[in-house]
């Protein structure tokens, strides 16, 4: 028992970390190595393509840094184990994909009632249902955002490059331990898949959120004090004798069925992403500036969109690319002034109509929206995003 | 063929256990962790567990890649027939196709420039049959140029697990074949 | 009730382990858990191992809400998961003494799968199932333990499913610790809890509990229910566990209690440590 102990020590010292440097590296193994360097001890999950490379390096490589890997029976013991470490005031991460992630669902809500800090690697591939299970799909956008009950906030990244699959697992962790909240790293199969150039910072460079502790004595210590935004959490066996509860719960973490505390709570926990939304929302936009047509593209499609923004630049047309970081909260402010001076959007995922929704919920009536929509299986072509161009350019 | 400027895409096929995914690993680390340049790698298998093909398309390029996928590769690597089937059409007009001799009958295409490696029986004179996939590297890094050699033999270093010496050994009999040759 | 109450001593000791801010508890009269609840705080009090290690784990149910009694770290969490939380928990804070308390519904029913891959990875955690034949909070549907030809909401006319015996299951699955006690066999119970706390591996115990819901609609109230188990209950610790099902029914079944199971297996968090060692190459 001591001797783990130590071993969990051992990872203070960054020992067996991946070291700084460049790599050539699966963007699923990148995933792998930024949560062991963001301080995941614990991994618990189902296999599942197309995200299987993550369990199978982290059982490798977490007994190595002094961490615990479990394969579990299904997904369901698997989130619900990540919310066991989490209250161990461990950092924890599982990986699935759509099928899984469905399965997951009721945990993610009892980690976001229960301010249970968790990170989740969505590698979505084709769906409806068992789908195209080797080939990718974007088709969990809003399962990550509305597939549990209830009213819910969740932070959801959407990396399109091996080095995001780094930078934002960790930015992950960061914000699941910021905001004690589920946090879900929401990519694809081709970039979860895909090998590239990726470069690991100095770890100076790199920050790292950590547990914030209870600063009170265990008689005055309140599991959801609702002083504040985020409360501080003690993890099990520092003496603090807490009681957390999925039910609705009073700052004591005892069930309740008043509404005004029912009220208090919802408001606080949703508060937690809400007000924080231009904190986590990130974006990035390529050649937007002067463009007279943005596509809104994600994940391995913004990289197809990115060539057809070069090419119709190209043949002289105004288009530029409107990349969102995150999915959830979406960084919709991050259009307005495209949109205020008459620019027209294009949304390319591969989905039946995903994203668009969003960009409706803030755009619709302000300006056109267009839409191209793209069976999972394969990603669409620059060439084909290029022809969407031209059918739909403002003259 | 002419060597593009901007981004080479090449795909490499064959079938499995030929080192194909080794063959690319080495030329993107080559280039990314050794060459300072771009690089990325796109797998695919056919669809049977076991038996199939395996295929690697990868990227080269000094400027950030935008778009990992490709459907026509500039330079196309096959060592069996039957991938060799399935792709040399696919590959671009002024490209560049490298087949295994023992193995492959090539087909006409006229816009290709076409060349035969003996890659199999250079590795088995070696004693190192499973080094195949080297000879063709280095054949290929000969013809084209692809990138600085010193980098290719790093990344074979910092990639291949076992007989590192005859990898490499392997690996310059494909650039001593390459001599010579004309584009 | 009389009978209950000599099972309810309330010591000053046992009372520092509860939240008697939470008091009067949500249980009805005559209902087991109480009971359970307060042997399972005494045998923490005896277990040696300081009190802040203990955590104690739940699902949903009425076996369920034991940790909000508890004045011990608690997690009441989802409706048939609070196995793979303890699992969790304990696999990256070995030094903490975690049980979960919670009903056959939970568990055993839609909770069945972590049951068994639990005792299959031989997960070092104590289980303190806690069997009253039916949901009760819900409102008496039936569950994974209820008796042949019982009354429940959802089996109006008599339940024909089979029902898990649970010790035989546990068994057979390769559980380290074994057991089945009663509300009546507080000493035994209290003795069980701490063989369990002292097994590196899956340790269970389960209580045949009286349940209000379950004997309004069998004609079995909890009074009744503790005056057939005083009746029946057979201690045999070596009894033939394919042979103890439980058939409330059969005025001649006997309902056989004991401590059936005790072997000694590494659990998997302990093999673990190996596995660390070995990926650091025995550093």
């Amino acid at each position: 028992m001591a001797e783990r102990i130590s071993l969990l020590e051992a990872v203070e010292k960054k020992e067996a970390l991946l070291e700084p440097g460049v790599y050539f590296m699966q963007g699923n193994i990148a995933s792998v190595e930024a949560a062991l360097i963001a301080g995941c001890r614990f991994y618990a999950g189902y296999p599942i393509t197309p995200s299987n490379e993550i369990a199978e390096h982290m059982s490798r490589r977490l007994p190595q840094v002094g961490g615990v890997f479990i394969q579990f029976e299904d997904e369901i013991a698997s989130i619900m184990a990540l919310i066991g470490a989490a209250y161990g005031g461990v950092k924890s991460m599982t990986a699935t994909s759509g099928p899984g992630f469905s399965l997951m669902q009721e945990g993610i809500g009892c980690a976001f009632m229960i301010e249970a800090p968790i990170v989740i690697v969505d590698v979505q591939r084709g769906g409806p249902s068992t789908g195209l299970p080797t080939l990718v799909g974007q088709g969990d956008i809003m399962q990550a955002k509305w597939g549990s009950h209830g009213d819910y906030e969740i932070v959801a990244y959407l990396p399109s490059s091996v080095q995001e699959m780094f930078d934002l697992t960790i930015e992950a962790f960061n914000a699941a331990w910021e905001y004690r909240v589920p946090v879900i790293v929401l990519t694809d199969q081709r970039v979860g898949q895909m090998i590239e150039k990726i470069e690991v910072p100095p770890y100076e460079e790199i920050k790292i959120v950590v547990r914030r502790k209870p600063e009170v004595p265990p008689e005055e210590y309140l599991p959801f004090d609702s002083r504040y935004l985020v409360p501080p959490m003690a993890a099990a066996g520092e003496g603090y004798r807490f009681h957390v509860t999925c039910l609705t719960h009073d700052d004591r973490g005892y069930p309740t069925t008043s509404h005004n505390i029912s009220r208090k709570l919802v408001s606080r926990l949703v508060a937690k992403i809400r007000e924080n939304e231009k904190v986590i929302g990130r974006y990035e936009s390529y050649l937007a500036d002067d463009a007279e047509l943005i596509i809104i593209a994600y994940g391995i499609t913004s990289r197809a969109a990115r060539r057809a923004v070069k090419e119709a630049r190209r043949e002289g047309l105004k288009v530029g690319l409107f990349r969102p970081i995150t999915a959830w909260p979406f960084p919709y402010w991050g259009l307005k002034e495209h949109v205020d001076r008459g620019a027209e959007l294009l949304v390319v995922e591969i989905n039946m109509g995903q994203i668009v929704r969003v960009i409706r919920e803030y755009y619709n009536n302000i300006t056109k929206i267009h839409f191209m929509p793209w069976a999972p299986g394969e990603v669409p072509r620059p060439s084909d995003i290029l022809l969407k161009i031209k059918e739909v350019y403002p003259r | 063929m002419k060597i593009p400027q901007g981004e080479v895409r090449l795909r490499l096929i064959g079938a499995g256990g030929h080192g194909i995914l080794l063959l690319g690993n080495i030329i993107g680390s080559a280039a990314a962790q050794f060459a300072g340049i771009e690089a990325t790698m796109v797998i695919a298998y056919s669809p049977a567990q076991r038996g199939g093909w395996s295929r690697a398309d990868v990227i080269v390029s000094r400027e950030p890649i935008d778009f990992p996928i490709f459907d026509n590769p500039d330079v196309l690597v096959a060592t069996t027939q039957e991938t060799y089937d399935l792709e040399y059409m696919n590959v671009v007009s002024g490209g560049l196709i490298i087949y295994e001799k023992d193995t492959v009958t090539p087909k006409p295409r006229e816009d290709v420039t076409q060349l035969g490696v003996e890659a199999f029986k250079t590795a088995i004179n070696l004693g190192f049959r499973m080094s195949a996939n080297m000879v063709l590297l280095g054949f290929l890094n000969g013809t084209l140029g692809l990138l600085p050699e010193d980098a290719m033999m790093s990344a074979i270093k910092a990639r291949v697990k076992r007989r590192v010496d005859v990898n490499l050994k392997a690996y310059m009999e494909g650039v001593n074949l390459a001599k010579g040759v004309k584009l | 009730m009389s009978s209950l109450r000599v099972t309810t001593i309330r010591s000053e000791e046992v009372k520092k382990l509860l939240r008697l801010e939470r008091f009067p508890h949500i249980w009805c009269p005559g209902c087991g858990i109480g009971t359970v609840v307060k042997c399972y705080a005494e045998a923490v009090l005896k277990s040696g191992i300081p009190e802040e290690k203990h955590v104690v784990i739940s699902g949903i149910g009425c076996a369920a809400r034991a940790p909000g009694y508890l004045k011990l770290d608690g997690l009441h969490v989802l409706h048939g998961r609070p196995i793979p939380v303890a699992v969790g928990l304990k696999s990256v804070k070995p030094d903490l003494e975690v049980t979960v308390i919670s009903g056959d519904g939970d568990i055993l029913t839609i909770g069945g799968n972590h049951f068994i891959h639990a005792i299959r990875r031989n997960d070092d955690i104590n289980v303190i199932l806690i069997n009253n034949f039916i949901y009760g909070m819900t409102g008496g549907q039936y569950g994974a333990t209820t008796p042949l030809g019982a009354i429940t909401t959802t089996s109006p006319y008599g339940f024909i499913e089979g029902s898990f015996n649970v010790p035989y299951l546990a068994a057979a699955l390769g559980a380290n610790f074994v057991a089945r006690w009663t509300p009546l066999h507080t000493k035994e119970l209290v003795d069980a809890i701490l063989k369990m706390f002292k097994v590196d591996g899956f340790a269970i115990v389960e209580i045949v509990s009286p349940c209000l819901i379950y004997g309004e609609m069998n004609n079995l109230p909890p009074l009744e229910m503790l005056k057939l188990l005083k009746e029946r209950v057979v201690i045999d610790h070596e009894a033939d566990l394919s042979k103890i099902d439980i058939d409330l029914r059969d005025p001649k079944k006997p309902i056989v209690v004991g401590n059936f199971v005790n072997r000694v297996k590494p659990s998997y968090q302990t093999r673990y440590m190996e596995i660390i060692k070995k990926a650091r190459g025995g550093k």
